[in-house]
């Protein structure tokens, strides 16, 4: 192996492996990792979408991509039976890969460091439950994000819970700073400082959101510079 | 219940009615594809026949396609003097109206006019199969390879149709390919189905599930020594490779398998029985999952 590449992580981390298959095993038996052609790892199989007592109410062939990041980055899911169209209002990229949560939402239910199986019973159960239920002519059952960067923005006014955008960059930019400073004004925009305001708001959202996150979400919805110096949206 | 009861009770959703809108929709458009390459290759009038699961009675609902050849008299030239030229000839009529995808020997076929609305082209559920007869008798058939060693392969329809239609098997091969299909073990069907009828050679007299764990219990015990050979072309068609590229998975996959039908059991294998439901009641069951869901996540799009 060349110096400087690394293992990839199905080799590096033998454990992750046994602990996906222990979980497939035990909860999705008709879900297999595997590693193809290319020394990738990846689930494929058949989904199913079970009522609580566990009642099988639909089923998606699928395949679940476990990149090299993996497990730092999201799996990507593929649905492969042909039944959902590949189009934005079926969250559906034109590459065929399924946006089943907004990443920055990943700490609510398949945080860094959880098992697989969170993963599985979580957005991607909850993804193809609303796919059945829209196939029936339902609304999506916990509602949808907006598309792109207007999808982030309305992710970050109810996290935060403000409707303003200047609020929601100032926040923003507060997390993405590695250390908090809590002299500095607050982001809420009370006219407070943070230590005085609304620290522990902060604290707990550098707990869900972090710093790369924040840094990532302040580039697509367009913040170039410090919007305490009054935000520049693109 | 008994085993072999549930196996039949889960064949039974994956049979296709003769009127099922499914096969109406394939009948129709091998009739489109039929009227296009007729038009397209008025003097040399091909063989266009089915083949595949439709005539073999292995077709299952979960995946399902029909081969459809598209074979050439003798010493007819005009898709082409060689079998890349009448490959590529039969690719280009299609083009005209379907987006094709190139298989290694196969073209499949797909709707394009679904791209606006779907955002891909809707597979047709269609593999056309171009080659050439290898003489007057019109048997045995050359067909161009894209891939592999070989540029061509000898080969015959219905010697194919027969070793299957015929080995008493259909419903275990069915099962065989709903189980790779379930489990997205991408073995290639043609591999499973000789697999399956070399592997119970002298297992006929058993029952389905008989049957079922027998073929698993060698996948998983004897991966390595898995070998099988194409009926119509025993030393000319290498069938190695394809096993090769599945023979871990299908190993795996089986163990899985064998040891979910010790416990919990066969319900585990291949689901619980789909009973009929009425369209109200099934929205009813997903609604009701939905407000059990313990942690609600909400789809995005990164496009926008």
């Amino acid at each position: 192996m060349c110096a400087g590449m690394r293992r990839p992580w199905h080799e590096a981390q033998p454990e992750l492996v046994d602990g996906i298959r222990a979980d497939l095993l035990a909860r999705y038996s008709s879900l297999h990792l595997f590693i193809n052609e290319a020394g990738d790892a990846e689930v494929r199989g058949t989904f199913p979408v079970l009522s609580p007592e566990g009642r099988e109410l639909d089923r998606y062939q699928v395949t679940i991509e476990l990149h090299a990041d993996y497990p730092d980055s999201l799996p990507g899911v593929r649905e492969t039976g042909g039944r959902i169209p590949w189009r934005e209002d079926s969250h559906v990229e034109s590459d065929g890969k399924a946006c089943v949560l907004i990443p920055d939402d990943r700490w609510r239910s398949f945080p860094k460091g959880a098992p697989f199986r969170c993963f599985l019973e979580g957005p991607v159960h909850n993804f193809f439950l609303g796919q059945s239920l829209v196939a029936q002519g339902e609304k999506w059952p916990f509602g949808e994000w907006q598309h792109g960067a207007a999808g982030v923005l309305q992710y970050y006014r109810e996290l935060i819970g403000t409707e303003n955008v200047r609020t929601v960059a100032r926040f923003l930019y507060v997390l993405k700073k590695l250390n908090l400073k809590p002299h500095l004004d607050c982001p809420c925009g009370s006219g407070l400082k943070i230590e005085k305001c609304c620290k522990s708001k902060i604290l707990d959202l550098r707990r869900k959101i972090p710093a790369a996150t924040a840094t990532k979400a302040l580039t697509t919805l367009g913040i170039a510079a410090s919007p305490y110096n009054g935000p520049r949206l693109r | 219940m008994t085993p072999d009861k549930y196996l039949d009770k889960i064949l039974k959703p994956q049979t296709f009615a003769d009127d099922a809108p499914e096969l109406k929709e394939v009948r129709q458009r091998r009739k489109d594809i039929e009227v296009s390459l007729r038009k397209h290759f008025p003097k040399s009038g091909p063989s266009i026949r089915w083949g595949g699961s439709m005539v073999k009675n292995t077709m299952i609902r979960e995946s399902y396609d029909g081969d459809l050849s598209c074979y050439f008299p003798a010493d007819e030239k005009e898709a082409g003097s060689t079998l890349e030229e009448i490959y590529n000839s039969v690719a280009t009529a299609l083009s005209k109206d379907y987006d094709v995808e190139r298989k290694t020997s196969a073209l499949r076929v797909k709707d394009r006019s679904t791209k606006a609305t779907k955002g891909f082209a809707v597979d047709l559920h269609i593999d056309v199969v171009p080659g050439r007869y290898t003489d007057d008798d019109e048997e045995d058939v050359y067909i161009h390879q894209e891939a592999g060693t070989k540029e061509r392969l000898k080969t015959n329809l219905q010697v194919h149709i027969d070793h299957i239609k015929d080995s008493g098997l259909t419903d275990t091969i069915r099962l065989t390919k709903l189980w790779n299909c379930q489990n997205g073990i991408g073995a290639k069907t043609f591999v499973l189905e000789l697999l399956t009828v070399k592997l119970l050679a002298k297992k006929k007299s058993l029952g389905l599930s008989e049957q079922l764990k027998h073929v698993w219990t060698q996948f998983r015990d004897h991966t390595d020594e898995l070998a099988v050979e194409d009926p119509a072309n025993p030393t000319g068609n290498d069938l190695k490779p394809a096993l090769d590229a599945v023979r871990a998975s299908l190993a795996s996959v089986a163990r899985t398998t064998l040891s979910a039908i010790d416990k919990p059991g066969w319900e585990s294998v291949f689901g619980k029985i789909q009973e009929e439901e009425a369209a109200e009641d099934r929205k009813a069951a997903l609604r009701a999952a939905a407000v059990h869901v313990a942690s609600p996540t909400r789809p995005w799009c990164a496009r926008g």
